[in-house]
């Protein structure tokens, strides 16, 4: 039996071994995600945070011809901090707060 | 439309006369002799088209490896010609530079958040503001930030609490309040390299670029599969995004570095919502917007890779998912060339390294070592195994010495064909098939080991 072939067996028995290896662990993998704790769900189906935060701030003279209306993005309210800062919720700015406890 | 489907009659055609030449090839004995077998006639056939397969699948890695080393080898070059890798720092006025945002959305970050925040504050740029968003954490996190903003006496960091919504949800909401110029999207676990911001700013002297890709790096090497990932950050990750700078068409600005002008990001309106690749998503916008995209290999960034088997495959189901999402997404641009431009092909490279190279690599395995053990052929899974594992030590070897890394990673390039991209191919390949079944997915994060 020359060297290629043993190296060749021995690839056979690894390669084998690896994908046995690869579909256990995927299968693992799976078993671990169902048992685990279901996460929050979001992002694709119930962009609930987002309705709540990113609401799309247009200006009053403009809220009639604005395109934003017609396709209001996330970052359309870039141009409004003021918008953010009036929800519930708390934009802390260190400098600020913090310092004063 | 008419054109798609001139298109898909035209490979129809294509495939099924392939098919019949290999049918005839592959049984032209057996056709000549009187004793004919079905099961013969069709284990030829099968076999002849999958060997026909695989051989034209080596000769586009081949094409692969040769393209993106002479691509970043020609990026590297025109690196030094134009003095780009000069180092930049002594050199500046720092007041000159515009104001980066650096936005660090962060959930149940607590063991590696105060770590992350304390290498921030400590980089080589003057102009920059943090931006911590805790996205509902349900630990420390948040108290920790608190700690830290306290404790900083430059005042750089301000932070935003708000309930899970996802890191796009963070990173959108962190956009909104940013006050710079720039914006640096990064993870709740990366250490950037003191004179990574710096060096990636620099780019923005070209009004057509829109945004710059880091270059990513492993920092806890502890193990054989920390190391493996190294390895495989610098071939197949830093590689191809060099070659990609080339020609400023990154595909994927990766989410541990990815700096943006403010004014992309609302014009592209922020990361969507519709994939579990948000980052390859945005960047596949802001290319078919027009803009370019850039790579700066010494804008480094270190993350914390998974150590263990299981958060590896949890990490790479979720990447192949969103990758394919995104894609399918841009899937418009796939068959419109004169549009899309050089970005055409851009998509069409996503394409092949998410679907095509797991089902043609893992298809490789399997017909070799099948005709290994019925046929008794089992040199040709060796030769097999030896190019490839060829094609990887030629372009680990250029990428460890253009990016001056650490010699012993060489030693990994065996292990890492032999193991370790056959476990992540078939990872890849189950996550395709979940992802075209529509099965559900979520997040999936990973726990953090507070090495960073």
């Amino acid at each position: 039996m020359d060297i290629v072939s043993i190296f060749a067996l021995i690839i056979l028995l690894i390669s084998i071994g690896t994908l046995m290896i690869g579909v256990a662990a995927y299968i693992a993998f799976k078993v671990r995600s169902a048992r685990g704790p279901k996460p929050i769900i979001h992002g694709h189906e119930h962009p609930v945070d987002e309705l709540m935060f990113l609401k799309p701030y247009v200006p009053e003279q403009l809220s009639i011809a604005s395109p934003l209306l017609v396709n209001p993005t996330p970052l359309d309210l870039l141009t409004s901090e003021t918008n953010i800062q009036q929800n519930q919720y708390v934009v802390m700015q260190s400098n600020l707060e913090v310092s004063s406890k | 439309m008419v054109k798609i489907f001139r298109w898909k009659f035209v490979w129809l055609i294509l495939g099924i006369s392939i098919i019949l030449s290999g049918a005839f090839f592959a049984n032209r004995s057996l056709l000549k002799s009187n004793e004919f077998s079905l099961k013969f006639f069709l284990d030829n056939t099968i076999l002849a088209i999958l060997g026909g397969y695989l051989v034209v699948f080596l000769f586009v890695l081949i094409f692969r490896y040769v393209g993106l080393l002479f691509f970043s080898l020609s990026e590297h070059f025109n690196r030094i010609l134009t003095h780009k890798d000069f180092f930049v720092s002594t050199q500046l006025d720092q007041s000159t530079l515009p104001m980066v945002s650096i936005i660090v959305p962060a959930y149940n970050e607590g063991l590696v958040i105060k770590a992350a925040l304390g290498y921030l504050l400590t980089i080589n740029y003057q102009n920059f503001e943090i931006i911590v968003v805790d996205d509902g954490s349900k630990d420390d996190t948040y108290q920790k930030i608190l700690d830290m903003a306290t404790g900083d006496t430059s005042k750089r960091i301000r932070f935003v609490k708000k309930p899970n919504g996802g890191k796009a949800s963070a990173l959108n909401y962190g956009a909104s309040v940013a006050r710079g110029e720039l914006i640096l999207n990064m993870d709740g676990d990366t250490k950037l390299s003191k004179d990574s911001l710096l060096n990636a700013v620099k780019h923005f002297d070209d009004p057509r670029v829109g945004a710059v890709a880091g270059n990513i790096k492993v920092l806890n090497r502890e193990n054989t599969l920390t190391n493996l990932q190294a390895l495989e950050y610098i071939e197949g990750l830093a590689m191809v995004r060099s070659a990609q700078g080339f020609m400023h068409m990154v595909s994927i600005v990766p989410g541990p570095f990815g700096l943006f002008r403010k004014s992309l990001i609302s014009e592209v309106g922020g990361y969507d919502y519709d994939t579990y690749a948000e980052d390859c998503d945005l960047t596949l916008k802001i290319l078919f917007n027009g803009w370019r995209i850039v790579y700066e290999p010494t804008a480094i960034a270190y993350v914390e890779s998974p150590t263990k088997l299981l958060d590896l495959i949890q990490q790479r189901y979720r990447w192949t998912r969103g990758m394919l999402q995104a894609l399918v997404k841009h899937s418009k641009h796939l068959f419109n060339p004169k549009k899309s431009k050089t970005n055409f092909l851009n998509l069409w490279y996503m394409a092949f390294e998410t679907l095509i190279w797991p089902f043609s690599s893992t298809l490789g395995s399997l017909f070799f070592i099948y005709i290994g053990l019925q046929h008794g052929l089992v040199t040709l899974l060796f030769f097999w195994w030896l190019q490839l594992t060829i094609l990887d030590f030629i372009a680990a070897l250029y990428c460890i010495l253009i990016e001056d890394e650490d010699l012993k990673l060489i030693l990994y390039v065996p292990l890492f064909r032999m193991f370790y991209i056959t476990i992540i191919d078939l990872c890849k390949v189950f996550s395709i098939i979940e992802e075209c079944l529509g099965l559900s997915m979520t997040w999936g994060k990973i726990i953090r080991t507070g090495k960073v």
